[in-house]
């Protein structure tokens, strides 16, 4: 199976979820957004719960700077997407 | 001996409202009461649209009035749900006057106690006209029923040594209780005076500031040689406004608490790190000023973020207004300055927030915390804005770069981004009014003039890199890619200024706005609801920098409509009335048209008024151009405006524009319609009367100008 590389960027307090983290290259042997998030589950557990845990209602999530609403997991990924994880941003 | 002297009688709040403001006049020495009657509660609710009607029923017909004209007059108030110490965000203060920067109307809503203690003191707004001719302090005491005018000659100029003697002074024994307005040495050699208000940190046993930053309104109040303007209370209850349904406003208040508690260490963790979680997000979705906004991103940003400042605030509860559980001003302890008149001291600096982490770092080109915080303890002091400092700066700092000026007009300055010791040095010459600081501090509309005049510098090079709007200094986003943004700040009343409207994200990253309706729909309720807050004497931070639970499910996300129904039963709970959102939306189109009308009446108010420096819009140099280059072909590819391949740069730089500016034109059109005013951008007759705001001058007015 080919293996894609993406970048998992994680904001606000999803960064304390993610043990300091703002930041990591993951080496994904799925080619979908369920398998990303089944491998950031696995690695970071608190920051699980922004993707479908009980605080899923505080984040969102962005693909390549455009917002996944609702995410669609079998969309497909290509090495060099940017998944960011983030409470909703509204500015100063 | 006051120079003068005004004894009142105490009075209670009922449903948020004294019924009477407080005029001081410091000609003519004049001190007296104002009543506040229905139809001005119907017409204009409070806070901002109180000042409003003060000032525009004060100054003189027949003439255009100026900033620094005797009959200029600076507003205070708070509003009808400000004070209350049980919901959350509720002690702001708005300013309104006519601004040195803009020669238009300025509001600015600050934090800190005195709207919420003039208020308990027994006014729900002040009006300061006239001009003393010696330094002067203004006390409104609640205590002893009076007010005056005293002799301020052996109080320090700067605010963080003044406001301690004064509360020597005045406070007896109640630190707690006693809350002051001033600005500071700076205010008094340029045009970005901000006004500093006070609070009392009780555990921290210190005072403490918050900003009205934007506009010069510290300027207007040095201007009138006013050293302070100082209000003591000892009243502070959970019901001091005498809500009409007490029960409501506290169950809502404890819900609301409730939730911010839980969610905000869930989300953006404002009450650790306050608005600084801003700077990453921005520097990696391209939109953090950097340089005078010609990029959006840094490598060295992340190391001038939340996590710097996580280690750099000094722990503790820190609400600008009891009871608020967002708590996000934050506080640097026992910070040494390295340079200027306090070096060597150490001091308290109040904040830095994100305006300042960005226009006082990254837009200079320095990405070190402790250069942020000393720019922001000076600008405080000093009493000048963040924000017009560090955009006019990396005004300045582009045109050394570009060549427009050189040392030799800068007084010996190399004033290259990420210079912090000539940063620094420019800042005290500024606040000294010092050679090239006295041009400087002048802002960035008055500079583009000074320097061609003076210096030979191209006028149309800084036209397009003068990050201006109304002669207000931007605020710290990038607006290039995002055409909602550009309206945003360019249609803003006062400048720009992004409280309006921040639709960034939205248009985006959302995608929410694809079309110029959805754009002018979003540049119409947003607005209309931010004005709200102000009119409240509230902040907007508790409605969208916490998000409820099921909130992204909801239709129109971004309105926060849990918020706003809670909100608006807050309201009704304080008020005794019964609105909905449509009621709650048109008291704030009522007010935010009569000040539309009211720049109107000042010069200014129509299309050609709403207009953006390029660099907002896009990329004015070949540099700017190649560090987006695959953006920006691909949209010339895709919108058919010029195919890219084979032309030069400057070729290309060109097309865009062309196109860009189009599109901000077409935006201006589409606001226009929904706002219901004409093409050039003055409310029509009709959207007057429906408004009920058709008093007679306002109505000549307006038929001029149709």
């Amino acid at each position: 199976m080919a293996i894609i590389e993406c970048e998992v960027r994680f904001y606000g307090a999803v960064t304390v979820a993610a043990g300091g983290t703002d930041h990591a290259k993951i080496n994904l042997s799925g080619t979908t957004l369920g398998d990303l998030l089944e491998a950031i589950k696995k690695r970071w557990p608190g920051v699980g719960e922004y993707i479908d845990g009980p605080r899923s209602d505080s984040a969102i999530l962005v693909l390549n700077e455009k917002a996944l609403e609702p995410p669609d997991m079998a969309l497909k990924l290509k090495s060099g997407d940017i998944l960011s994880i983030m409470p909703f941003v509204v500015g100063g | 001996m006051p120079y003068a002297e005004h004894k009142f009688k105490s009075t209670t709040i009922e449903k948020g409202y004294n019924n009477r403001t407080l005029y001081v006049n410091l000609s003519t020495k004049e001190i007296k009461e104002k009543p506040v009657d229905v139809k001005m509660k119907e017409t204009f609710t409070g806070g901002k649209g109180f000042d409003l009607w003060l000032l525009w029923n004060s100054l003189p017909g027949g003439k255009i009035t100026k900033w620094n004209d005797p009959d200029n007059e600076l507003c205070i108030a708070c509003g009808p749900l400000g004070g209350t110490t049980l919901y959350p965000g509720s002690g702001k203060s708005i300013v309104v006057s006519i601004s040195p920067l803009t020669d238009s109307i300025i509001d600015s809503n600050v934090g800190g106690f005195f709207g919420p203690y003039l208020k308990f003191a027994g006014f729900d707004a002040l009006e300061v006209q006239g001009k003393s001719d010696r330094d002067v302090l203004i006390i409104i005491d609640g205590e002893k029923n009076e007010v005056r005018i005293e002799d301020a000659s052996d109080i320090p100029e700067d605010s963080h040594l003044m406001v301690p003697k004064i509360a020597d002074r005045y406070a007896e024994g109640n630190p707690r209780g006693l809350s002051t307005v001033s600005a500071g040495s700076g205010a008094d050699h340029g045009l970005w005076g901000c006004l500093n208000f006070s609070y009392y940190d009780l555990v921290r046993k210190s005072y403490h500031f918050k900003q009205a930053g934007r506009g010069g309104t510290g300027s207007v109040l040095r201007d009138k040689k006013v050293r302070a303007i100082v209000v003591r209370t000892g009243k502070t209850s959970p019901d001091i406004n005498h809500p009409a349904d007490p029960e409501k406003l506290k169950d809502g208040g404890r819900r609301y608490t409730a939730q911010i508690r839980e969610l905000d260490p869930k989300q953006n963790e404002m009450a650790v790190i306050g608005t600084s979680h801003l700077v990453t997000i921005m520097n990696d979705y391209d939109l953090l000023p950097t340089n005078n906004f010609k990029f959006g991103s840094h490598k060295d940003a992340p190391n001038h973020g939340k996590e710097a400042y996580r280690k750099k605030f000094h722990p503790g509860y820190d609400g600008c207004w009891m009871g608020c559980s967002v708590a996000c001003a934050h506080t640097v302890k026992d910070f040494v300055p390295t340079s200027g008149p306090y070096k060597g001291q150490k001091v308290w600096v109040d904040g830095p927030e994100y305006e300042t982490i960005a226009g006082c770092g990254s837009n200079l080109g320095v990405f070190e915390p402790d250069f942020t915080i000393e720019m922001n303890f000076y600008c405080d002091t000093y009493g000048l804005d963040t924000i017009s400092v560090g955009t006019g700066f990396a005004f300045v700092m582009d045109c050394y770069e570009l060549g427009l000026i050189n040392k030799k007009d800068t007084d010996g300055l190399e004033l290259k981004f990420g210079n912090r010791e000539a940063a620094l040095e420019l800042l005290h010459k500024v606040a000294k009014g010092d050679g090239f600081g006295a041009l400087v501090g002048q802002g960035i509309r008055k500079m583009k003039g000074l320097f061609a005049e003076k210096f030979g510098a191209d006028p149309k090079m800084m036209a397009d890199i003068g990050m201006e709007s109304k002669g207000l200094e931007f605020s710290e986003y990038m607006t290039k890619e995002s055409l909602a943004q550009q309206g945003g700040y360019g249609l803003a009343l006062k400048g720009a200024q992004h409280d309006e409207a921040w639709l960034i994200f939205l248009d985006m990253v959302h995608g929410y706005l694809p079309t110029f309706e959805k754009k002018a729909e979003a540049l119409h309720w947003f607005p209309m609801w931010r004005t709200w807050f102000g009119l409240n004497g509230l902040c907007k931070l508790p409605w969208n920098d916490i998000v409820p639970p099921e909130n992204k499910k909801l239709p129109e996300p971004a309105k926060v409509m849990q918020h706003v129904d809670w909100y608006t039963e807050y309201y009704n709970a304080t008020t005794g009335h019964k609105a909905n959102l449509d009621d709650i939306l048109k008291m704030s189109e009522r007010v935010y048209t009569f000040q539309r009308l009211f720049n109107l009446r000042l010069g200014f108010g129509k299309r050609e008024h709403d207009t953006i420096p390029y660099r907002a819009v896009g990329p004015v140099t070949e540099e700017e151009y190649e560090s987006r280059k695959e953006r920006y072909d691909k949209q010339l590819k895709e919108k058919g405006i010029l195919e890219p391949d084979g032309k030069t740069t400057k070729e290309k730089i060109a097309a865009l524009r062309k196109y860009r500016e189009e599109q901000y034109e077409l935006l201006k059109d589409a606001v226009y319609l929904r706002r219901g005013w004409t093409r050039n951008g003055v409310p029509t007759l009709e959207k007057v009367k429906e408004l009920e705001i058709d008093f007679p001058d306002v109505m000549e007015l307006v038929k001029k100008n149709q």
